[in-house]
């Protein structure tokens, strides 16, 4: 899905007289800046982590990548991060790349650990488990609502960039994993693999893309939670036990039920203006 | 391989550049100055992608640096 320079904040917050001029969503060592320009305004979001996936029960979602903003000298040179590939194996998800351009660095969202701890969002860099870490603006690291957020024993914390959803270690019964937290660039949901009926949990809604739905059914084949709302677009859903992918721009993946395929977390994106 | 997309607007001519990898959706599809027209393809060229940051400080020893024992 393609951004509309209407409903994507890299856009509506762009310094007065300055344009958008470049866009990277792969990483570069040949940026090329006009002659005269020493200085550029940078839009740097990291690579979102991916959900787990467990032996049994369900995983927690992905952190979304971290959001940095400000001006840079010029460099010829810009790293963006991949978002964390989700697997089938058993275990944390794997965390997000860090963007960097010029002096402006965003870290990745750390992979959902287990069933029960989500990812954080990542910060100025990249985070491990659910702790958060400090921001590029120098926000603190928080366990709950923050610049960068942390993950959670439950629905993922709201912020700008933000955690996971934690999923569920239970197997019977009724269960609804938790979604990820809503902000700019959101985290994934939990998922849950109960031999009830499973609701995974949506990935966080973003302020201008949506985040996927986690599926429902009955079994450990259903339960996969949504991937979280990206920078630049929707997060997907899940589809039976496995977890949606985040959406690009950093968004984090959703986690899957029993051993079924964790969501990936999106690419970072740098936007460059001048 | 990553490739570097360089785009005109058909409304504005604006100049504008994404590099992304083949495979990858455009970012951007109009025109980010004034929202009326499409970004229109003009040169596209493979370019060497890097896959982690390089940082090179060089710390050389001052005069004033004196060993600790």
């Amino acid at each position: 899905m393609s951004a509309s320079i209407y409903s994507n904040s890299s856009f509506t917050d762009t310094p007065y007289g300055l344009k958008l001029q470049q866009t990277f969503t792969a990483s570069s060592s040949s940026v090329v800046i006009p002659t005269g320009i020493n200085r550029v305004y940078a839009i740097v979001i990291g690579g979102g982590g991916a959900g787990s996936t467990q032996t049994t029960g369900g995983g927690g979602g992905g952190g979304a990548g971290g959001y940095s903003a400000g001006w840079t000298y010029v460099s010829t040179s810009v790293t963006v991060g991949a978002g964390g590939t989700g697997t089938s194996t058993a275990g944390a998800g794997a965390n997000g790349g860090s963007s960097i351009y010029g002096m402006v660095m965003a870290g990745g969202g750390s992979g959902g650990l287990n069933s029960t701890v989500s990812g954080a969002a990542g910060g100025a860099t990249t985070p491990t488990g659910s702790t958060s870490v400090v921001s590029y603006t120098g926000a603190p690291a928080s366990t709950a609502i923050g610049y960068a957020s942390g993950g959670s024993a439950g629905a993922g914390n709201a912020g700008v960039s933000t955690g996971g959803g934690a999923g569920s270690a239970t197997v019977t019964g009724t269960l609804t994993g938790g979604a990820g937290g809503r902000g700019l660039i959101c985290g994934g949901g939990g998922a849950v693999g109960t031999a009830g009926t499973g609701t995974g949990g949506a990935g966080g809604t973003g302020d201008f893309f949506a985040g996927g739905t986690g599926s429902t059914g009955t079994g450990t084949g259903f339960g996969g939670g949504g991937g979280g709302a990206g920078f630049t677009s929707d997060g997907a859903s899940a589809s039976g036990k496995n977890g949606g992918n985040g959406g690009s721009g950093g968004g984090g993946g959703g986690a899957a039920s029993t051993l079924g395929t964790a969501g990936s977390g999106g690419n970072g994106v740098v936007f460059l203006y001048y | 391989m990553a490739i570097k997309y360089e785009y005109s607007s058909t409304c504005c001519s604006h100049y504008y550049v994404e590099t992304r990898n083949n495979d990858d959706a455009q970012v951007v599809t109009k025109c980010n100055i004034c929202g009326q027209g499409e970004y229109v393809e003009t040169n596209r060229t493979e370019i060497e992608s890097i896959t982690e940051p390089v940082y090179q400080a060089v710390v050389e020893a001052q005069p004033e640096d004196v060993a600790v024992e």
